[in-house]
């Protein structure tokens, strides 16, 4: 797959608008008592999308600007949104899982990851972390909550990459039966 | 070829990790005031103008999830409070209750202390089921022959003289109240120092009379009238002298000066009995007075 300036640029709009959109709006919107957190999932998609070098090069950016956008220690969500596009993008060049839930499921992990590994970063780091059956169940309820909106994010992450995108099987062959290629059944 | 992009791939990955962890060790160590902290203040700078426009442009649907949250949170809280509302009215009712029956059992207290009932071994009971009205005037109570109690013995509670027992079980024993149109007992008057009979009052639920009386004129609304420990002539008495019975609330004119009715309304609340003392020893002889034949 070929880098261009346009694709940056389009990968950069959509780092952007989903920072400001995680930092001004849904990191204050609670549901089941926590907030969404799209910043992981939007790294996930990139990487099933467009492959693990592009996954951990976005994951490291939006990292970048969330640690910046929210003055937390500069290099921690980077470390783990590049892991969190690495691995998706890895995911799609070694299995290409072609399901519908696909995303869902990644971005279960993703999720995870994120939260999982922030806690432990934190951890490490010696920054006091209240660990509880609170803390458990809030990070659990978080990724219940990026699990249930992976798929539209998925989805629009998808829309605005997809001139950019490899030619997928699928979309293939629906190109071929409306445009007047040939049919696998016309060979005969 | 394939070589090429394995490498490519994990050196990217690799630079990507370094300077992660570069950025996250020389930030961590640095003062607030070092390089990196400045290039972040700037950034943010730059970021903030951006974040405050969304953050204006997206206040609407962070009112709405917000309203929406809220709603429900109210729900709950509403729901939370109207339970724990309930909780604390049973509460406050077992309260009351419990105040009302200390009250009663405090009154029961005082009335053996200064009217030396304990002379007579009384027997607490609970009242467990009353009439539902005024012209049924017995109520049971949960203490039988087991307990001692027989047939005839006086009843009191705190504020003076319930009735009588008439009926008895092992467990349970029927009281007749003071209102009841079987009820007599010898009584005498404070003030005016009469002798009489105090009885149910016919026609007036709840209401009682003074028969028999020595001197009618003599007798005063608001006098006290208390047991008197005798038996009249045609009435045996039961009850232990000096026990508070009602105060003479009415006193009727008839066409003569004896023809008096005079009404007494009883000393003890009886429509709202809790506790009760069961007098179970008879009287003793010195308190019987002399007015008539002696109580055997």
């Amino acid at each position: 797959m070929t880098v261009t300036p346009a694709l940056i640029g389009r990968l950069a709009a959509i780092a952007l608008v989903g920072v400001v959109l995680q930092v001004c709006a849904l990191s204050q919107i609670e549901v089941f008592g926590v907030p969404a957190d799209v910043a992981p999932l939007l790294v996930a998609s990139v990487g099933l999308l467009l492959g693990s070098t592009t996954g951990a090069s976005f994951g490291f950016g939006v990292g970048l600007l969330v640690d910046t956008g929210t003055l937390q220690t500069l290099g921690v969500s980077s470390l783990l949104l590049v892991a969190v596009g690495y691995g998706a993008g890895r995911l799609r060049e070694l299995r290409d899982p072609a399901h519908g839930l696909t995303p869902m499921a990644v971005g279960a992990v993703a999720a995870a990851v994120s939260s999982i590994g922030y806690a432990v970063l934190q951890f490490l780091l010696g920054v006091d972390v209240p660990l509880s059956g609170l803390l458990v169940r809030d990070v659990l309820l978080a990724i219940v909550l990026d699990t249930l909106i992976a798929l539209p994010v998925y989805a629009v992450v998808r829309r605005v990459l997809l001139p950019f995108l490899p030619d997928d099987p699928r979309r293939r062959r629906r190109r071929a039966y409306t445009t007047g290629g040939l049919s696998p059944l016309s060979r005969a | 070829m394939y070589d090429k992009q394995v490498r490519r791939r994990r050196l990217v990955l690799a630079v990507f990790v370094v300077l992660s962890l570069g950025l996250l060790t020389v930030y961590f160590g640095e003062s607030a005031g070092g390089g990196l902290h400045a290039v972040q203040r700037g950034a943010l700078q730059v970021l903030g103008p951006i974040q405050e426009g969304a953050s204006r442009a997206l206040k609407p649907f962070r009112d709405l999830f917000g309203w929406v949250g809220d709603t429900l949170d109210a729900k709950q809280q509403r729901d939370k409070l109207l339970a724990t509302n309930e909780q604390l009215e049973r509460q406050v009712t077992d309260l009351q209750a419990t105040r009302a029956e200390n009250e009663e059992l405090r009154r029961l207290l005082e009335i053996n202390d200064a009217g030396g009932l304990d002379a007579y071994a009384p027997v607490k009971a609970r009242v467990t089921a009353r009439p539902s009205n005024l012209f049924y005037s017995r109520i049971t109570i949960d203490k039988g022959s087991s307990s001692g109690v027989e047939v005839d013995q006086p009843v009191v509670n705190g504020a003076g003289l319930i009735g009588r027992v008439t009926q008895v079980t092992p467990g349970y024993s029927v009281v007749s109240l003071i209102t009841d149109d079987e009820f007599a007992a010898a009584a005498r008057t404070l003030g005016s120092n009469q002798q009489a009979t105090v009885q149910s009052s016919i026609n007036r639920p709840g209401d009682l009379e003074l028969e028999l009386v020595q001197n009618p004129e003599k007798v005063r609304k608001g006098d006290r009238v208390i047991t008197a420990g005798s038996t009249s002539l045609r009435l045996r008495s039961y009850f232990p002298q000096n026990i508070p019975i009602g105060t003479v609330s009415r006193i009727e004119l008839g066409d003569g000066d004896l023809d008096r009715r005079i009404h007494v309304r009883p000393a003890a609340d009886l429509g709202n009995l809790l506790w009760v003392e069961v007098l179970t020893k008879r009287a003793p002889a010195q308190t019987v007075a002399s007015t008539g034949t002696a109580t055997p």
